[in-house]
């Protein structure tokens, strides 16, 4: 979708435009906004935020601009930086903020671990291949469940099968999951990282 | 949030890059349908509210840090604050110890005002509002009063900037923006203005330059505070059109309970539309209400019109079903069309009396006898041409009651309305 075919479309009408553009890019909204905010954010906090971009996106579009592109990469700028200061505001009642009058303010260093984070980045990579490798339904039913944390109500109905049906499948997937880690050496338990 | 499975932390998916992203959202749905829905409604209704209210939202949105003050400053006022503390300490307990030998304080009478505001009796009267193609009242009518969601005086610098000045801006609903939009879309640069008309009055006739898409507009020209205050009042208690449904009395509570009984008595009704309007310009309205069951009548499965008029202090139905109803607009000339079945094809013409009773006028009717078409009038057969030639006499062909006054009925109001 380019803006423009947006625009004709909001001319038309607006609600359809915006509801277009929504079940267009949602997921991926959802997705970078969720990648961002797991750690620190409620379900409440992802919704406010992704609910937030699509605002954005929609008071942009309603204003004047005269490109003609594609406007994912906008839409995924906009999810980022609102993702991330959304983090901020969130994490900095944690004691993760210095203020500046604080007096080892100076003293603040750079904690990125440059190795680690290529490493992660790495077991990310191969996580994200094993779950690919189990196949559809299990590798959506498995990302639904462990890292969106869905109900199996909800993966239900986004995979249509049912419930019980994902219940299975999942804990087959899981530990299919595991077999397939543990081959290649790697443990992903929660207290190494 | 926690991982259920303590065996495999799926954080390690967090801070992934684009690339990952992206093809983890075409892969995997984020949410369950309920909260995207619920995500869409947040985020229009931001939206709406920027939108609407542009002022407070750019109050809203300013923010920024506190300016920074060197410390040492600080300190020094801190130990200044200090000692005035201390000394007032001293004071407090001279004064303390003074005060104990006197027991008798004054005690605080506080008076709560009492704040009841007088009722507002001030009668609004509606007035009528026609957004006209053209600079003549008689020209195609684009809009209604009832397309105004709001009109609002505002004060703005004129174009060069020089001085201010009073506008009015009016706000469309969705419908009226986007029918403005098309006519905007049609209008530009054309020098044919769209004229907006009160009570018969023509109020501005701008030309249009381009194409206006969010239904906000500005009606300028030599306005006083007074002046503006005034129109934006009559733009936005306006109804609808063909001096629309102003009575003297307001009838809104019968038709309501009219409504309610229909609700309640056929309870398979799911959508239901009215529109109040007087026929025989006897200054009540008449009260039109078309209506679609999920167990539709085998008849009628285009829905239900029906009729009903003012009786004895209550709506009363003085019509059988019939598919459409036509009235004749502006003239209330009391002619109701009722075009009743679709076989045998019939339309029947009556004319509303004073005593808000139904006279048949005409009969047309169009039965297949023996495989052939018959028409009578008045139970007078005559040719097809002349058939639908006096047809066309009485019976409007573009105006249809329905498509430009009815209202939807909140069904779910009503019957909870109705409970109560």
């Amino acid at each position: 979708m380019t803006d423009n075919e947006y625009k004709r479309l909001f001319r038309k009408s607006p609600q359809e435009a915006q509801n277009t553009l929504f079940d267009e890019y949602f997921n991926y909204v959802y997705t970078i906004v969720f990648n961002k905010l797991r750690s620190c954010a409620a379900k409440e906090d992802i919704e406010e935020c992704v609910s937030d971009v699509f605002a954005d996106i929609f008071t942009y579009f309603a204003g004047n601009s005269d490109k003609n592109e594609s406007i994912k990469g906008f839409i995924s700028t906009v999810a980022i930086r609102k993702a991330i200061n959304m983090f901020h505001s969130l994490t900095s009642k944690n004691g993760r903020t210095v203020s500046l009058e604080d007096s080892d303010a100076d003293n603040i260093r750079d904690n990125t671990d440059i190795a680690h984070n290529a490493e992660r980045a790495e077991l990310r990579r191969t996580l994200l291949r094993l779950v690919d490798e189990l196949g559809e339904p299990d590798s959506t039913i498995i990302i639904q469940k462990y890292y969106y944390g869905m109900n199996s109500k909800e993966i239900a109905e986004t995979v249509s099968l049912e419930p019980v049906a994902v219940r299975v499948r999942c804990s087959r997937a899981i530990k299919r999951l595991k077999d397939k880690l543990a081959e290649l050496d790697i443990s992903l338990k929660e207290a190494e990282l | 949030m926690k991982d259920n499975n303590k065996e495999i932390d799926f954080g390690i998916i967090e801070n992934a890059e684009m690339n990952e992203l992206e093809s983890l959202s075409e892969k995997v749905t984020p949410a369950g349908s309920d909260e995207k829905k619920k995500i869409l409604e947040m985020s229009k209704r931001k939206f709406n509210t920027r939108n609407n209210d542009t002022e407070s939202y750019h109050e809203d949105s300013v923010s920024g840090s506190e300016p920074y003050r060197p410390r040492t400053m600080w300190k020094l006022f801190a130990s200044a604050a200090a000692c005035i503390a201390i000394v007032g300490g001293i004071a407090g307990g001279a004064a303390l110890l003074r005060r104990n030998g006197s027991p008798a304080a004054t005690p605080e009478t506080t008076t709560i005002a009492d704040i009841t505001e007088e009722p507002t009796t001030a009668v609004i009267s509606q007035s009528e509002v026609l957004f006209i193609k053209g600079g003549d009242i008689d020209g195609p009518v684009i809009l209604n009063g009832l397309n105004i969601k709001s009109a609002k005086v505002t004060y703005l610098p004129n174009a060069d900037g020089t001085e201010f000045e009073y506008v009015v801006n009016i706000e469309l609903d969705e419908e009226g923006a986007r029918i403005f939009e098309e006519v905007t879309t049609e209008l530009a640069g054309t020098g044919t203005p769209i004229s907006i008309w009160v009570n018969g009055e023509c109020v501005s006739a701008p030309t249009v330059n381009s194409a206006i898409f969010n239904g906000n507009m500005i009606i300028s020209g030599n306005f006083d505070a007074n002046t503006a205050t005034e129109l934006a009042d009559k733009l936005e208690n306006s109804k609808g059109p063909y001096g629309g449904p102003v009575y003297t009395k307001d009838y809104g509570q019968l038709i309501m309970d009219c409504m309610a009984d229909l609700i309640k008595n056929d309870s398979s009704i799911t959508d239901l539309y009215y529109c109040d309007y007087d026929i025989n310009g006897d200054d009540v309205p008449e009260l039109f209400i078309q209506y679609f069951s999920d167990k539709p009548d085998p008849d009628f499965p285009n829905g239900v019109c029906e009729l009903y008029v003012l009786k004895n202090e209550k709506y009363e139905k003085i019509t059988a079903k019939s598919e459409k109803m036509w009235v004749h607009h502006g003239n209330k000339d009391g002619i109701i069309i009722i075009h009743a079945n679709a076989d045998p094809i019939i339309y029947m013409v009556f004319k509303l009396n004073d005593n808000n009773e139904l006279e048949l006028q005409t009969n047309f009717r169009c039965a297949i006898q023996n495989g052939k078409e018959v028409y009578t009038i008045d139970g007078e057969e005559c040719s097809e041409e002349e058939w639908n030639e006096e047809l066309k006499k009485v019976k409007p062909d573009d105006v249809e009651w329905l498509d430009e006054l009815a209202k939807k009925v909140d069904l779910e109001f009503d019957k909870n309305f109705d409970e109560n």
